[in-house]
C-alpha cells in the first residue's frame, strides 16, 4: 500500500518509509517462509514426479502401448542391452522412436540407450561406424545416412535396424503410415538375446562365388549383411558326411562346377536332417549351352527341376532397359518369406533378376512338391539355344521350340521329417540375387537383395516375429486437390481472422455508440 | 461467491471489451492458421515421405509456431491483471472489498485462462477442415488441447505473479516473457546436453517441446502433469502471498 500512496501523493515530497509494526514483521517473515517452503516443494514435487512416473496412451490402437509379446521379452532380459540411435533430433521417425523407447525403458532397466547424431557428435559415430560396420554417406544438403537408424547389441552381438523397418508408408490416394517400431526393436532384442546364432556356410570348391570377394559377382556385400544381422558367414567345402557341423544351413552360390556325386549327397544328407538348403544356381554356360550343375538328382527328390535355357522377358514395362531381355523385374508370389514384396504398396521393392534360368516342377519320389515363388510374365519365353548370346543386340526372336511363360524362377520345397523337423529347399534360377549389385540398387529396386535376406532368415529357422500384434494405420497425409488447398487457405486466413475482427471491430463501435461502457458490463 | 464471481465477470468483461483481445485474436488466427495452411501444403505433397507423423501431431508437436503464440498471447494477456489495477489506483478498492486474497488472484487467473482458451477455440475449425481430408485420431487432437491447456495455464501463472511483482505493465510483460524464454532455453538444452547427464534430464523435463510432443502423439504423462500443476499452484500461492502483503501494509 505504501507504493499506491505514493502514487496518490503526485508530486508531493516522497514521505521516509515507516518502520513496519513486529506483527506486519512477523508476517512478512512468514510469507517469505512461506514463499520459500512453496519452492522447495516446486522442486522437490517435480524430483519425485521425475523418478516416478506413469504414462497414459490414448492414442487410437494404444499406440505407445507395449505388447505382451514385449514384455515377456524384456523381462527375460538378463544383462544390459545397449541400444544405440543413428539418428538427428530433426529426424522424422526420431520421436516415435524415442516415445516407443521410453515405453521400454519405463518396463526394464535393462536396456541402455545411446543418441549418436552423426552429424553432431562425429567421434562418438565414428567409433560406433568402425564397432559395427555401420555404412555411411554424405548426402548433397551435407547430412549423413547410415545403413541403420538404430542398433542393437548385446556383447558380441548385434542387431542392425533400418528406417524403413520402423514406418510402412502406403501411398496412393489416402497416405497411410503404419507405425512398426516395436515389431522392429522387438525383434532385434529376440535375436540378440536367442541362443544360438545362426551360421551360413557358403560351400566352396565348384567355383562359387566367394565371400571375400567385394567385386560385382562377389558375396561380399551379402556376407556384410548378414553379420549386421547377428548371422556368422562360413565357408565350408565338402568332404562327406559332417561337412556341414555346426551350420544352420547351407548355401551354394553361383557354382561354376558341377557337383560331383559325393558332394551331392553330402548336401543331401545333410537337407535330410532338417536344415535348410538354399541354392542361387547361375547358367553354367560351356561350348554354346548351360552344363548341367550335378544337383540335378537332389532337385529332383525335392520335387524341383532346372532347365538348361535361360528366361527371356518381353514384357515392356518389367525389362530393364538395354538387357537384351535377360534382366527383369519378377512376379512375386504371395508366401511368409516373400512378405513385403509381394502385395502392399506399389513403391514396395521390386525383385529384379538377370540371367535367370527357368525351374520346373518334378515328381518327387518322396511326395514333397515345391511351391513357386518368383515368376516371370506369361510374355517371357525360354531359350535353348545359346550359341550366340554374345552377339545378341536386343530381345532376341523366339524359335518355335521356344517355350512360352510364366516361368518359376524360385522355389522352395518343404518337407516334413520323421524327426519332426522340416528340411527346407530354396531353388533361385539365378546368381544375381547374391550380388553385390543386389545390395547397391536403390531401395525401390532392392528386391532381390531382401528376398535372398528373407531366404536365410526362413531357412535358419529365424520366423519373423508375429506375436507383436500390428499397430494401427495412422493417416500420414491429406488427400486434397489443388483447390481445395487454396479455399482451405482463404478460409483459416481470411475468413476466420476477418470475422473475429469484424466482432471486434462491432463491439468497439457499440461501446463508443453507448458512451463507452456496453449494456450488461458489471461495475 | 457473488464477489469472486462479479469479480471473474468484470475481469472476462475488461479482456472483451478492450481492442486488445481482439487484436491478439486475429494476430493469433493468423498465425495459426498460417501454420495450419503450411502444414496442408505439406502434408498433401509429402506422400512418399518415410514419417509416421499425423497432421494433428505436426499442428501441435514438433513445431516452434506454437511457442511463438504463447510469446505473443501470455505476456499482454497477464500484463495488466495487477499492474494496471496498481498503477490506476483501483486496487485500493479491491483490497478493501469483502473478498480474500485468494478469491481476488483466482477470478484474475481463471478470467485470463478463460480468455487464453477462448482465443484457441476457433482452432478446432481446422481440425474440422482436416476431417474433410483425412482420418483423425480425436484422442489424439483431445490430448493436444490438453496439452496447449495445461502449458497455458503454467505461463499465465507466471505472467499472473509478474503483473503482481510490478506496477508497471511493460515491466510486468517483459518479465513475463523473460521467464518464459528461460524456460524455453532450458528445454531447448535437452538437444545439446550429453545425452543421459542430468542436464538432460532437467531440460526433458522442464521443455515445452518434448511436452507438447507427447501431447500431441497422445500421451499423458504424469511429468507433465505435475510440472504444469507445480508451476500454477506454486505461481498462484506466492500471488496471494503479495497480494496479502498489501493488505497488511495497507492495515500498517
Amino acid at each position: 500500500m505504501t507504493e499506491n500512496t505514493h502514487h496518490a501523493a503526485g508530486n508531493e515530497a516522497p514521505l521516509p518509509p515507516r518502520p513496519a509494526p513486529p506483527a506486519a514483521r512477523w508476517h512478512r517473515l512468514l510469507d517469505l517462509g512461506g514463499v520459500t517452503a512453496a519452492f522447495a516443494l516446486l522442486v522437490l514435487g517435480n524430483i519425485v514426479a521425475a523418478r516416478h512416473w506413469t504414462r497414459f496412451d490414448a492414442s487410437a490402437g494404444a499406440r505407445w502401448t507395449l505388447s505382451p509379446a514385449t514384455l515377456t521379452t524384456l523381462a527375460a532380459i538378463d544383462e544390459t542391452v545397449h541400444i544405440y540411435l543413428l539418428f538427428g533430433s530433426a529426424d522424422p521417425l526420431g520421436q516415435s522412436v524415442r516415445h516407443t523407447l521410453e515405453a521400454y525403458l519405463g518396463a526394464t532397466n535393462k536396456l541402455e540407450v545411446h543418441a549418436v547424431d552423426p552429424d553432431r557428435d562425429p567421434v562418438a559415430f565414428e567409433e560406433i561406424r568402425h564397432r559395427f560396420t555401420v555404412d555411411a554417406e554424405r548426402t548433397a544438403d551435407g547430412r549423413t545416412v547410415t545403413d541403420a537408424s538404430i542398433i542393437v547389441s548385446r556383447g558380441e552381438r548385434a542387431w542392425f535396424i533400418s528406417a524403413s523397418e520402423l514406418v510402412q508408408v502406403s501411398s496412393g490416394d489416402d497416405t497411410r503410415a503404419r507405425p512398426r517400431e516395436e515389431q522392429a526393436i522387438t525383434t532385434a532384442l529376440r535375436r540378440v538375446l536367442g541362443g544360438e546364432r545362426t551360421v551360413v556356410c557358403v560351400t566352396t570348391g565348384h567355383g562359387e562365388a566367394s565371400v571375400d570377394d567385394t567385386g560385382a559377382q562377389g558375396l561380399d556385400a551379402f556376407a556384410t549383411i548378414l553379420k549386421k544381422s547377428n548371422i556368422e558367414v562360413r565357408t565350408v567345402a565338402i568332404k562327406g558326411q559332417g561337412s556341414f557341423d555346426g551350420c544352420s544351413l547351407a548355401m551354394v552360390a553361383a557354382p561354376h562346377l558341377p557337383f560331383d556325386r559325393a558332394d551331392a549327397l553330402a548336401l543331401a544328407d545333410y537337407s535330410q536332417e532338417g536344415h535348410g538348403i538354399f541354392l542361387a544356381l547361375g547358367p553354367i554356360v560351356a561350348e554354346g549351352g548351360i552344363r548341367e550343375t550335378g544337383l540335378e538328382g537332389f532337385l529332383a527328390g525335392n520335387g524341383m527341376a532346372i532347365d538348361a535355357s535361360l528366361v527371356v522377358e518381353t514384357a515392356g514395362d518389367s525389362v530393364v532397359a538395354g538387357s537384351r531381355g535377360l534382366r527383369f523385374q519378377t512376379n512375386v508370389q504371395e508366401h511368409p518369406v516373400t512378405t513385403g514384396l509381394a502385395s502392399g504398396p506399389s513403391t514396395r521393392p521390386r525383385v529384379v533378376l538377370d540371367l535367370v534360368r527357368p525351374l520346373r516342377h518334378v515328381q518327387s519320389p518322396r511326395g514333397v512338391s515345391a511351391v513357386d515363388l518368383l515368376l516371370s510374365s506369361d510374355q517371357s519365353f525360354a531359350i535353348d539355344n545359346l550359341r550366340d548370346i554374345g552377339t545378341w543386340k536386343d530381345v532376341p526372336p523366339r524359335a518355335a521350340a521356344d517355350r512360352g511363360g510364366p516361368h518359376a524362377l524360385a522355389m522352395l520345397a518343404e518337407e516334413r521329417l520323421a524327426n519332426e523337423k522340416v528340411a527346407r529347399v530354396v531353388l533361385v534360377g539365378s546368381a544375381a540375387i547374391l550380388e553385390a549389385r543386389a545390395w547397391n540398387e536403390p531401395t525401390q529396386s532392392r528386391g532381390a537383395a531382401f528376398l535372398a535376406e528373407s531366404f536365410v532368415a526362413y531357412l535358419g529357422g529365424e520366423l519373423p516375429v508375429v506375436d507383436v500384434p500390428e499397430k494401427q494405420e495412422i493417416a500420414a497425409g491429406l488427400r486434397i486437390t489443388d483447390e481445395a488447398r487454396a479455399s482451405v487457405g482463404r478460409y483459416v486466413l481470411l475468413v476466420v481472422p476477418g470475422a473475429f475482427a469484424a466482432l471486434g471491430l462491432a463491439i468497439a463501435w457499440l461501446r463508443r455508440s453507448r458512451g463507452g461502457v456496453p449494456r450488461g458490463t458489471p461495475s | 461467491m457473488n464477489a469472486f464471481l462479479a469479480l471473474l465477470v468484470r475481469e472476462l468483461f475488461a479482456f472483451f471489451v478492450t481492442p486488445l483481445a481482439w487484436v491478439l485474436l486475429v494476430v493469433f488466427l493468423v498465425v495459426q492458421g498460417l501454420h495450419f495452411t503450411l502444414l496442408v501444403q505439406h502434408f498433401s505433397s509429402a506422400g512418399d515421405a518415410a514419417s509416421d507423423q499425423s497432421p494433428v501431431q505436426a499442428f501441435f508437436g514438433n513445431t516452434a509456431i506454437l511457442y511463438l503464440v504463447l510469446f505473443l498471447l501470455v505476456p499482454p494477456l497477464t500484463m495488466r491483471l495487477f499492474a494496471e489495477e496498481r498503477r490506476s489506483g483501483t486496487l485500493e478498492a479491491l483490497l478493501t472489498a469483502p473478498i480474500t486474497a485468494s478469491a481476488v488472484v483466482l477470478a484474475k487467473y481463471l478470467a485470463a485462462l478463460c480468455t487464453y482458451v477462448s482465443l484457441w477455440l476457433p482452432t478446432v475449425l481446422y481440425l474440422v477442415v482436416l476431417r474433410q481430408t483425412g482420418a483423425i485420431d480425436w484422442h489424439v487432437a483431445a490430448t493436444s488441447y490438453l496439452g496447449v491447456f495445461l502449458v497455458g495455464a503454467a505461463y499465465l501463472a507466471v505472467g499472473l505473479l509478474m503483473s503482481a511483482l510490478t506496477s508497471s505493465q511493460f515491466i510486468a510483460l517483459v518479465l513475463t516473457a523473460l521467464v518464459m524464454l528461460v524456460l524455453f532455453i532450458v528445454g531447448i538444452a535437452e538437444f545439446v546436453a550429453p545425452p543421459g547427464s542430468v542436464l538432460q534430464g532437467v531440460a526433458h523435463h522442464v521443455s515445452m517441446w518434448s511436452q507438447m510432443a507427447s501431447f500431441a502423439s497422445g500421451l499423458i504423462d504424469t511429468r507433465h502433469l505435475v510440472f504444469d500443476g507445480s508451476i500454477v499452484v506454486t505461481c498462484l500461492f506466492v500471488t496471494v502471498r503479495v497480494v496479502d502483503s498489501w493488505r497488511l501494509d495497507g492495515r500498517a
